[in-house]
């Protein structure tokens, strides 16, 4: 998809490769600082605007004309961060129409409301249809249809003939709404990442190196199947979990297709990437209702602390950002409305990690694998 | 004159303030609430495919009474005053927020992103300043 501005785009911080779900693309920063300079500006401006019938509006649709004025600011800014002239084009489309409609507002002009809603409506399905499309979200992104969403908010409320249903069924598209424009930006998030090699754009909530990947030198590859049969040769006694509880793994209320059971003793004890002491092992419920083993995770003891990667582009470590956790444990990504679900904390990064996978018949047993071939080795059990 | 404004009632715009509100601030704090709930609502999203890979249900059942405690405040702003409950909450959304942000400060020595800060630093300062004129 050429048309979109950042498909597939990957963000660098901190020599990491991440999603830019939770950054700011470099053509955005210049809207970013033209709406920061509007929102200083607001004070000084309001007593200002009084003859142009701004002193007329309400508390709400004053609110609503800030709102749809940061919009057209940054719709304005993108279109000069942006070199490509189709991206102009809509960019300034849209600063435009939202300026059309700003006078309407402060005018009065008849119909003003239907139109508000039909701009707004017509960017937020602009930029889900791009997120369907493949194009990445970042968070001037997602703060402008936040802004566009409230805006909406206001002006769909019903404000004559108020009934409980109308205000019930504008209630009910407003949340709607805001469910529609965060679930297409996590699609437009995975369908621009997925990748665990270096040069790849990770999936959200992953970080890998930064780096191009090449093919590994003969020395790569020999440590590489020394790894694989050192860390095989070493864990399958864990096939049996109570071996694995006597080398104390927790392997309590094991459940799912994933879970890793941590050795506490093992973290932070200095020894990092030894085949004989995994920090995790991993174990999947099989179809017969008992854990199975299917691999090992190697974690790294302190943040950004680089993992050793003896197999070269073989053995790409990866951290984690942006993860909700509870007591109960893991819980989703940190949502492109920035939030994690009640009772979570966002953790926004985590230590490096490596898995090794034991499924047999991997072309990559070290890394990533797709959730299906465990489902199926584990069905196969 | 539109109540809590001072401004004469006049115009095409103000012809169209609701009865029903006798303070427009209130309609304000309405809208904002829904916006939180909204919010909410996806978090309840987020929790429930959650539950699903991790058998964790933290996140859909918190998320969900919490959108559906929001909208009935949205709801009740116009007849009672339940002022003193919303000031609560939204400071404990507020800290929340610090607590995330010293998370992010100490281990990633970085602000929390501008979603994050309009979404649970802004728009509940927002709510609580509107609500604190309304008491």
């Amino acid at each position: 998809m050429t048309w979109l501005p950042h498909p597939a785009a990957p963000v660098v911080t901190d020599g990491y490769v991440g999603s830019p779900m939770y950054s700011i693309f470099d053509e955005h920063r210049t809207a970013l600082v033209l709406v920061l300079l509007m929102v200083i500006a607001i004070r000084p401006l309001r007593p200002r605007l009084t003859w142009t019938g701004y002193g007329r509006l309400d508390h709400p649709h004053r609110l609503a004309f800030w709102l749809l004025a940061a919009s057209a600011v940054v719709h304005f800014g993108l279109a000069a961060g942006h070199e490509d002239r189709g991206s102009q084009a809509l960019y300034l489309g849209a600063a435009a129409s939202f300026g059309v409609i700003l006078w309407m507002m402060i005018r009065s002009v008849p119909r003003w409301r239907a139109w508000t809603i039909v701009v707004l409506i017509g960017s937020l399905a602009g930029y889900a249809i791009s997120m369907l499309a493949g194009e990445a979200p970042d968070q001037l992104g997602l703060a402008t249809k936040l802004v566009e969403l409230t805006a909406l908010a206001i002006v769909v409320t019903p404000h004559t003939r108020r009934t409980r249903l109308r205000l019930l069924t504008a209630n009910v598209a407003v949340v709607g709404s805001f469910v529609l424009i965060g679930s297409t930006a996590w699609l437009g998030a995975f369908a621009g990442g997925g990748g665990h090699h270096l040069g790849e754009v990770p999936p959200p909530g992953v970080l890998i190196p930064q780096g191009e990947d090449r093919a590994p030198t003969l020395g790569e590859q020999i440590a590489y199947d020394e790894l694989l049969g050192e860390v095989r040769r070493l864990t399958t006694r864990f096939d049996d979990i109570t071996v694995a509880a006597e080398h104390g793994y927790d392997v309590d209320g094991i459940r799912g297709s994933e879970f890793h059971a941590v050795n506490p003793a093992h973290k932070g004890d200095g020894r990092y990437f030894d085949p004989a002491r995994p920090e995790n092992l991993i174990y999947g419920l099989g179809h017969s209702g008992d854990p199975v083993l299917l691999g090992v995770m190697f974690e790294m003891d302190g943040i950004r602390q680089a993992g050793p990667a003896v197999g070269g582009p073989l053995t790409v470590w990866h951290a984690h950002d942006h993860v909700c956790l509870t007591v109960l444990g893991l819980g989703p990504l940190v949502s492109p409305w920035g939030g994690c679900p009640i009772g979570h904390v966002s953790i926004p990064i985590t230590n490096e990690m490596l898995h090794v996978w034991l499924i047999p018949g991997l072309e990559e047993p070290v890394g990533d694998v797709e959730d299906s071939v465990v489902e199926a080795y584990l069905a196969a059990h | 004159m539109v109540h809590g404004t001072g401004v004469p009632d006049t115009t095409s715009m103000a012809a169209i303030a609701p009865p029903l509100l006798p303070d427009r601030r209130r309609e304000t704090v309405r809208v904002l609430l829904l916006v939180q709930a909204s919010i909410f609502a996806m978090s309840a999203v987020e929790g429930a495919v959650a539950a699903l890979a991790f058998a964790n249900p933290v996140g859909v059942v918190g998320s969900t009474l919490a959108s559906a405690a929001t909208l009935t405040f949205a709801w009740a702003v116009g007849g009672g005053k339940p002022w003193t409950v919303l000031i609560w909450v939204e400071r404990s959304l507020i800290a929340w927020f610090a607590v995330d942000l010293l998370l992010s400060l100490g281990v990633a020595h970085r602000p929390l992103e501008l979603v994050p800060t309009l979404t649970r630093l802004v728009l509940p300062l927002a709510i609580l300043r509107l609500v604190k004129a309304l008491r």
